[in-house]
């Protein structure tokens, strides 16, 4: 559940390290989620990111819960590539983008 | 139909399919829970070799564990029985045993000595009769045999690791 001013892990090589939300892309609503695109911030510029890992996780449809211990995002420009190209640590398998996953190995759970 | 379960990582029990949760740590090691009671205590950072009803507790102090090893210690013995193997009766490989190295060399290469004359015999009869265009295709096809004929002889005996 990622809002406006939650403070994201930066799971690629972009540069920063962390990213603070400030807005959430789509139809209109209050929380993020993983695979869901935010608005970022970053060092003083404005990125769009993609929520790779998430506190708090929805059920999956086998009726597991995986809860995964950071709040991560990948950073990606507003056309939806990626800005690093390599990915760290271990991603949500609820991110399904390609434009990521073909970023090298990338770990999913 | 048998279920794949898991097994706790705190408690050791076992988790049936829809139950128990999963938690990734930071370094991406994955840890299972069984309940919401192996999961508070593992963010409680209390240990499961301190607490009585843990597997690993019970492993640790040898709880319940002598039946099974007093099992195992019955069915155990095998001994290593010497048999006869296709093409080298049970005297042939006792008299092997006791060969000296020096004897065993000499027959291994007049064996192999012999092999090779064969084969190249072989291979001259075939390359005169049929042709050449058939002459790999025999001689590969006619190699075979004459090894595993060969075989009593070349039996390698106490090589084998029990």
């Amino acid at each position: 559940m990622i809002q406006i001013r939650t403070v994201l892990k930066v799971l690629d090589n972009s540069g920063p390290k962390t990213a603070r939300c400030i807005g959430i892309l789509g139809p209109p609503k209050k929380f993020a989620t993983v695979g869901d695109k935010i608005v970022v911030t970053a060092e003083g510029k404005v990125y769009h990111g993609i929520v790779a890992c998430c506190k708090v996780e929805k059920k999956r449809p086998d009726g597991s819960f995986v809860r995964i211990d950071q709040n991560g995002v990948i950073l990606v420009d507003s056309s939806g590539k990626p800005v690093g190209n390599r990915v760290f640590g271990v991603l949500s398998s609820r991110v399904k983008q390609p434009e990521i996953l073909s970023l090298g190995r990338v770990k999913t759970m | 139909m048998v279920v794949k379960t898991e097994t706790c990582s705190f408690s050791g029990f076992r988790i049936y399919p829809g139950k128990g949760t999963r938690f990734v740590r930071g370094d991406g090691k994955l840890l299972i829970f069984s309940n919401r009671k192996c999961k508070s205590y593992f963010h409680m950072r209390r240990r499961p070799a301190e607490l009585n009803w843990t597997q690993l507790y019970r492993r640790m102090h040898k709880k319940g564990q002598q039946e099974e090893t007093q099992k195992r210690r019955r069915t155990r013995k095998v001994a290593a029985v010497p048999k006869p193997v296709e093409g080298a009766s049970l005297e042939v490989i006792k008299a092997k045993r006791t060969q000296r190295p020096e004897v065993r060399k000499t027959a291994k290469e007049a064996a192999l000595k012999e092999i090779k004359q064969r084969q190249a015999a072989a291979a001259g009869k075939r390359k005169g009769g049929r042709g050449d265009a058939t002459a790999a295709t025999s001689k590969r096809t006619s190699a075979p045999p004459s090894t595993s004929e060969k075989k009593p002889a070349q039996v390698v005996v106490g090589s084998r690791k029990r």
